[in-house]
């Protein structure tokens, strides 16, 4: 044993003597310009004084918990006791108490412990209690147990004495020592190395070992530090820590008494200095009060619970939010009341504070907004995380079953929602009949929904607005990820075009699906009758498949303005038969400037383009083999302008022109002996403007409003169908505070429509017509009324929200019965415009944070129509109010996740609706032409569906969360559909052999196994 | 490699159990009786008019009829099946034949003119219509004690037909497709075909001789006794309407109106088809569009919803009636003729001889009585070879041996020449 221990010692001392060697060598460079940095911090304080201004910082931190830009960082790789003898912290493993400074501002009071083998400071949040690892290069210094530790760059220094003459730095590092075995187990150990300086005023810098050094290195003082130790019994040869801090100590006050030079930065300059010196490398604004927001700060985040706050800004003065970086940002910052600039010498910029947690603090009810964050975890259909699918678990959210390629909003129809992604309108936002959205998740920042009262810069529509923000990629690094499942493919990249300047995210997705189709349950229709001979009608011989394409390129052009471009293309196909296919495209492309005029005025002018067209190609007869084709062009320019009027207000407005040009219908004869005649509906333009104002008024800091005007004027142009129209628009927003938890809000909205998608079938299909109105075919109308009470925990944890609303729509067009909508270039005459309304009550609680997180929402709304008919129309329902297709008076929606360790987590969703409305048939007759028994149908939407149900189950895997990793990846495995039930989609029927028979047809009427590997760089 | 290949089969082999499911689906609507009219016909000047008026029934009459009953004979003697027709408490619920009975139809103008129906026929009740004034709308009134109600049509003008500029046929594949050329038009038209059917079709064997069961003998047939030939006369089964939306609003080219497969019984001989060309109104038009709808599939993935039909017949009181009552004005008619040798059809039904010693020594009257028929005696073995009827009697195809006067002047239409775009 003796032995073993001495051999163990004098192993250990020969390594640490040449890690000490090495060390020393490369960190001579280094030290350098260390020692330079450590001059310009060398304090008159030791610590920060502490402002009012700070002050308000650390209540407001307390407030945010864990949404405080602070907390966001990779999580701290398990250090396990078990396995290491020494550890890799500064002095303990414990947890410690102290400040830091990050991005300029000090944060108090934090849970940190600095690891010196990973050069990182971690810090504990409040909330999760996870060990977080800030953005080193926002710390300028932190402070723990007394000492401030300053940031060099590559590691931090521990200022164990500052004086204004001379300080003492000690210079730590920790590194893996020789492993011991002890028997068959082998531990392993950490090396300390300390390496002590002192840092003179006059900026030199001497390595020092014990007080013996500091003597000798300065002889003018050598009789009185000698007296003062051996006053103070303090050692001058032992290498003791105690014994140089003091010796140091007692130097400094020689020096000054003897009015050496001291250091002449003040504190306030000493660590903007720092600040500068640190992130000028890294970000391109030089003033703070124009700064943008940190880019990529949601890729550093590994936390799979919740987002958290971009980072953290202060508004000077008051209370209300603005719209700094309008785009993005929608929040009010919790817990910020009355606050005053933190610094003298500069104000602060005017951005918003980002957060899951935005009801309570919002004005408008109504709004959702979300990051893709939050997707990663919900188990969704084929693997892939879906911003449609996300948003579809929002309460007040419905759509008509799996294969539907649309959403209905608060019982509005498809096409009253307005899909703008960085500005541009997708009009048909889905792929695969709905399986996939049209959106990847790799380009999107985040996603708002506009459910109620939308900010009056938005129209058009009438029941809601989602907006799809695009991601701006690093400026700085390239990053990447690819994502392989059974179903899709995608990938993305992120280039920095210009480093610190310009970037460009590009992504693409794509899909081999055809083999599912082949899965599926061939029909054999034969009809009847001899030599009577039918195509198949059924999708065993199909095939699908889609791919796009996204890019989007962000610049900035000086100080003050920024480019922003973005490009989307999609393709679809499908074919259930050889003789019947569809294709259809999404083609869109924006540039936008916003410019940043003065400190309270800001402005965006965006100018773009949206193509939407489809194809259906038939083969059934030579002679009338054909393909019918669709055209949607529409050709946008907005102007808006946002300007801070005093502490109160918040002025917006904007005007804004939309053309809209669409060729709804050309048949054109395929094949040699088509006799089809080639024809095309006439054109049908338009021109949609609007000119809006809006003040977001914080009467007092509980009440605030947001009033808007909207005024519409569209010019239906078709040709001998000319017709204007001009409506306004009122919108308005009221939110009470009734404590810092907990708010009350109504609103009332009027909207108008002058598009209209004109459909008969159960699904958003690619071959909808839409129509622009024209004097047969009036605007749709419609208005909002809504409230809410919204609730959040002290520690935000779990948020509750009660929303009720009544809507009222006019001249919505539902279709005739026995209609022919395609290639009718009188199709006025084929729609009916109908009355509607809709009312519900929207309950929502969620859980933010935790081991155990999600939400659950339920809904009570029902939707109706009514159609009276008069001598062109037939009453619908003998003009009684009916159900709407989209009518669910039910719905209740569970999304949870539970994480059993940092790497492994579990998530569930659960989808609870009332079965919709449909049409069945009630009878049969006997048709005489036919020779055969017919279907008698009941009235429109008289009888309802079985009720949906469904639950998915993911299970995510993270396989690596070392911070020095290059990449990362994970994968997801689970079931969609996990209880097999088979929901009815639809209920049909089929004649057609003397009877008819009423099927249910359910898209996926097994449990769908799926599995997604996803790699990021 | 190989173990993530294994695990990829797996999952695939997973993921093909999970198909879409189509399932049969049985609501509460389905025992319902909602009794609701059901006109047909259409008025058309100088003609005698027939409208058929039925009842609705259950959409599934088997389990209306099993669970009115709890699952067991009802015990009522109103309740019985006869004929294929089921009827409960005494009331036809089978939809073909489920006819209104007593009601009284008048054909009616708003200029005064009257005519009123006979019912020929349960459920068929004949009007004599004279000449249409273009001028003047007519309607039809149906009168039913059975609903204690009066039902109207929508009043509407004649509607004339444009002309047939011709009928032909084309082949294609297996199919003999028949289409229709209108003249030249000039704005949207909506129109309807009736089309009859003749054929001419030969059994497969032609017999010699003949039972006689009076004088229990076999004896010779004569060839002009022979029923070996015979024709098939068929109305059409299918709604046929059309639009020339697809054509510039002109003149509806080689229209494909339906096919017949070339190896057909149609084609064996010689086949002859007469097209009645009609206008009809647009809200007829839909109506008829959405009847053949009905026969397929609605509410599917990319199909139309369903909903009420938009008949134009309704009682004072609301009450809805399913029918379209439109009225003719000029129609125009085309004719095809195609034989065996134009389409190249090589139908063939084999003729069944069946040797008298497989029929197990019976006499000829007991073979007869049996079913079965003679086709030749043979009077060198003096034996008797039989077969089944269908084989000789071309009534046994629903066939008339009448030739219809016509059949012989018959001019053939040639095939439509091939014409590149």
């Amino acid at each position: 044993m003796t032995i073993f221990v001495l051999r163990y010692i004098h192993v250990t001392r020969l390594y640490v003597t040449n890690t000490i060697h090495i060390i020393h060598t490369n960190l001579q460079n280094m030290v350098k310009k260390v020692l330079f940095l450590l001059l310009m911090l060398c304090p008159l304080d030791a610590m920060a004084q502490e402002t009012s201004a700070e002050k308000m910082l650390s209540d407001y931190v307390k407030a945010a918990g864990d949404y405080s830009a602070l907390y966001q960082g990779h999580i701290e790789p398990m250090f396990s006791h078990a396995s290491w003898v020494t550890h890799p912290y500064w002095d303990d493993p414990e947890i410690h108490n102290g400040d830091i400074c990050y991005e300029g501002r000090l944060y108090k009071n934090v849970r940190l412990r600095y690891n010196l083998l990973e050069n990182y400071l971690f810090v504990i949040s409040q909330s999760s209690q996870l060990s977080i690892a800030p953005d080193a290069k926002k710390i300028s210094y932190f402070t723990m147990d007394g000492k401030r530790f300053v940031n060099t760059g590559k590691k931090y220094v521990c200022i164990e004495q500052e004086g204004e003459c001379v300080s003492l730095v000690l210079d730590r590092s920790k590194v893996h020592g020789a492993d011991l075995i002890v028997g068959r187990e082998i531990f392993r150990t950490m090396q300390t190395n300390d390496i002590y300086y002192i840092v003179y005023a006059d900026g030199r810098v001497e390595e020092v070992k014990d007080a013996k050094s500091v003597i000798n290195g300065n002889p003018q003082y050598k009789k009185e530090l000698r007296k003062k130790m051996r006053e103070q019994g303090l050692s001058i040869r032992r290498k003791d820590r105690n014994s140089l801090r003091q010796c140091v100590y007692f130097l400094n006050d020689l020096m000054v008494q003897n009015g050496e030079k001291r250091t002449e930065t003040s504190l306030s300059d000493k660590i903007l200095a720092s600040v500068k010196e640190q992130t000028a490398k890294e970000q391109a604004t030089k003033e703070i009060q124009k700064r943008e927001m940190p880019e990529n700060v949601y890729e550093d985040v590994d936390m799979s619970s919740a987002t958290v706050l971009a980072y953290d800004t202060y508004v000077p003065g008051q209370t209300a939010k603005y719209d700094y970086i309008e785009e993005f940002y929608a929040s009010e910052e919790p817990g910020i009341d009355d606050m005053e600039p933190i610094r003298e010498t500069h104000t602060l910029s005017e951005v918003e504070i980002v957060g899951f947690l935005q009801k309570v603090n919002t004005i408008q009810a109504g709004l959702e907004s979300f990051r893709p964050q939050m997707m990663k975890n919900i188990p969704l259909a084929m693997g892939e995380a879906d911003v449609m699918k996300v948003t579809m678990m929002m309460p007040g959210v419905t759509s008509t079953g799996e294969a539907s390629s649309g959403i209905n909003v608060r019982g509005g129809a498809t096409d009253q929602n307005q899909m703008l992604y960085n500005g541009n309108t997708i009009f048909y936002p889905m792929h695969m009949f709905g399986l996939f959205s049209a959106f990847n998740t790799d380009m999107i920042a985040e996603t708002e929904l506009y459910k109620g009262s939308m900010p009056s810069q938005y129209g058009g529509r009438l029941s809601s607005v989602m907006n799809i923000k695009g991601r701006v990629a690093d400026k700085n690094q390239w990053h990447g990820s690819v994502s392989v499942g059974l179903l899709t493919a995608k990938a993305a990249l992120e280039v920095p075009i210009v480093k610190g300047k310009s970037s460009m995210m590009i992504s693409g997705r794509t899909t081999y699906s055809d083999w599912m189709l082949n899965l599926l349950k061939d029909d054999d229709n034969k009809g009847f009758g001899t030599g009577i001979s039918e195509p198949k009608d059924g999708y065993n011989d199909g095939s699908a498949g889609f791919w796009d394409l996204g890019a989007f390129i962000s610049s900035k052009v000086g100080d003050k303005n920024t480019l922003n471009v973005s490009g989307y293309v999609s393709s679809d196909r499908f074919s259930f038969n050889g003789q019947d296919s569809y294709a259809y495209r999404n083609i869109n492309g924006s540039a936008e400037v916003k410019t940043y005029l003065k400190e309270n005025l800001s402005t965006s002018i965006i100018a773009g383009y949206d193509h939407f067209d489809y194809l259906n190609e038939e083969n059934s007869s030579v002679y009338s083999s054909a393909k019918l084709t669709f055209d949607l062009d529409q050709y946008f320019l907005k102007g808006n302008m946002t300007y801070q009027l005093g502490d109160q207000h918040t002025l917006k407005a904007g005007i804004q022109s939309l053309v809209y040009n669409i060729m709804p219908g050309k048949y054109t004869p395929t094949g040699k002996y088509s006799k089809v005649t080639a024809s095309q509906l006439d054109d049908d333009k338009g021109v949609e403007s609007a000119v809006y104002a809006e003040d977001v008024w914080a009467i007092i800091p509980e009440l605030k409003v947001n009033g808007g005007v909207r005024l519409n004027l569209f010019n239906g142009l078709r040709e001998g169908k000319e017709e204007t129209y001009i409506n306004p628009d009122v919108r308005l927003s009221v939110s009470y505070t009734l404590d810092e938890n907990s708010s009350v809000k109504a609103g009332f909205s009027t909207n108008h429509q002058y598009i209209h998608k004109v459909s008969n079938t159960v699904i958003m299909s690619p071959t909808d017509t839409w129509i622009l109105s024209n004097d047969k075919i009036k605007p749709q109308g419609g208005y909002q009324v809504s409230g809410g009470y919204y609730k959040q925990t002290a520690d935000k944890t779990y948020e509750l929200s009660a929303e009720v609303y009544y809507k009222g729509m006019k001249n919505y067009l539902t279709y005739r019965s026995g209609s022919k909508l395609i290639m009718n270039n009188e199709i006025e005459e084929d729609v009916a415009p109908a009355k509607g309304r809709a009312y519900g009550i929207e309950l929502q609680l969620k859980k933010l944070y935790g081991d155990f997180n999600g939400w659950v929402s339920y809904t009570f709304s029902r939707t109706q129509l009514q159609q009276k008919g008069d001598k062109n129309v037939y009453a619908i329902n003998n003009g009684e109010w009916f159900p709407a297709e989209y009518d669910t008076p039910h719905t209740l929606k569970v999304a949870a996740n539970y994480k059993f360790t940092h790497r492994y987590s579990v998530s569930v969703n659960a989808d609870y609706s009332t079965g919709r409305p449909f049409t069945a048939p009630i009878g049969t007759f006997y048709d005489e032409a036919q020779g055969m028994v017919v279907a008698l149908y009941s009235d429109r939407n008289n009888y309802r569906m079985p009720d949906y149900f469904r639950v998915d189950l993911s299970f995510n895997v993270e396989p690596s969360h070392k911070l020095t990793r290059r990449t990362r990846s994970w994968f997801s495995l689970g079931v969609y559909n996990l209880l097999g039930r088979k929901n009815a989609y639809s209920i049909y029927s089929k004649g057609g052999s003397g009877h008819i028979d009423t099927y249910k047809l359910a898209i996926f009427g097994a449990p769908i196994p799926f599995i997604s590997y996803n790699i990021k760089f | 490699m190989k173990r993530i290949t294994s695990y990829v089969m797996i999952l695939v082999s997973l993921m093909a159990l999970s198909t879409s499911c189509i399932e049969e689906y049985h609501g509460e609507w389905e025992i319902k009786n909602e009794h609701i009219l059901i006109v047909s016909g259409s008025i058309e000047g100088n003609k005698e008019c027939m409208f058929i008026l039925r009842n609705s029934s259950p959409i599934d009459i088997p389990k209306y009829y099993y669970d009115k009953w709890g699952g067991k004979d009802s015990g009522n003697d109103d309740d019985y099946s006869v004929g294929g027709n089921i009827y409960l408490d005494g009331e036809i619920v089978s939809p073909e034949n489920n006819y209104l009975m007593g009601a009284e139809v008048i054909v009616a103008s708003e200029g005064g003119e009257e005519y009123e129906s006979v019912e020929v026929m349960p459920g068929h009740y004949s009007v004599k219509v004279g000449e249409l004034n273009p001028d003047d709308k007519y309607f039809i009134r149906v009168l039913s004690t059975e609903y204690e109600e009066e039902y109207t049509s929508t009043p509407m003008k004649p509607i004339d037909s444009p002309q047939i500029k011709n009928a032909g046929w084309k082949r294609e594949g297996e199919n003999v497709q028949f289409n229709i050329t209108t003249e030249d038009l000039d704005e949207v038209t909506y129109l309807t075909w009736d089309y009859y059917e003749v054929w001419e079709m030969r059994t497969p064997l032609t017999a010699f001789s003949e039972y006689d069961p009076v004088s229990d003998a076999i004896v010779p047939v004569s060839s002009n006794d022979t029923r070996s030939q015979g024709w098939i006369h068929v109305r059409q089964h299918q709604r046929l309407v059309g639009d020339n939306k697809n054509y510039g609003y002109h003149a509806l080219e080689k229209y494909p109106l339906y096919k017949r497969t070339i190896n057909g019984q149609q084609f064996q001989v010689k086949y002859y088809t007469k097209i009645k060309q009609s206008g009809i109104s647009k809200e007829e038009y839909e109506y008829n569009n959405l009847i053949v709808q009905f026969n397929t599939e609605m509410g599917g993935l990319f199909t139309p919803m369903p909903s009420e039909l938009p008949s134009n017949i309704r009682s004072r009181s609301g009450k809805r009636a399913v029918g379209y009552v439109g009225v003719r004005g000029k129609t125009y008619e085309a004719e095809v003729c195609v034989n065996r040798m134009q389409t190249g059809c090589n139908y063939y039904e084999k003729g069944i001889q069946i040797d008298p010693e497989a029929l197990g020594g019976m006499t000829n009257k007991e073979i007869y009585d049996r079913g079965y028929r003679v086709y030749y005696y043979d009077s060198f073995t003096k034996k008797t070879v039989w077969t089944y009827p269908y084989c000789i009697d071309a009534t046994y195809w629903g066939a008339t041996l009448e030739k219809p006067v016509f059949w012989d002047d018959l001019e053939l239409t040639p095939e439509d020449e091939i014409e590149e775009q």
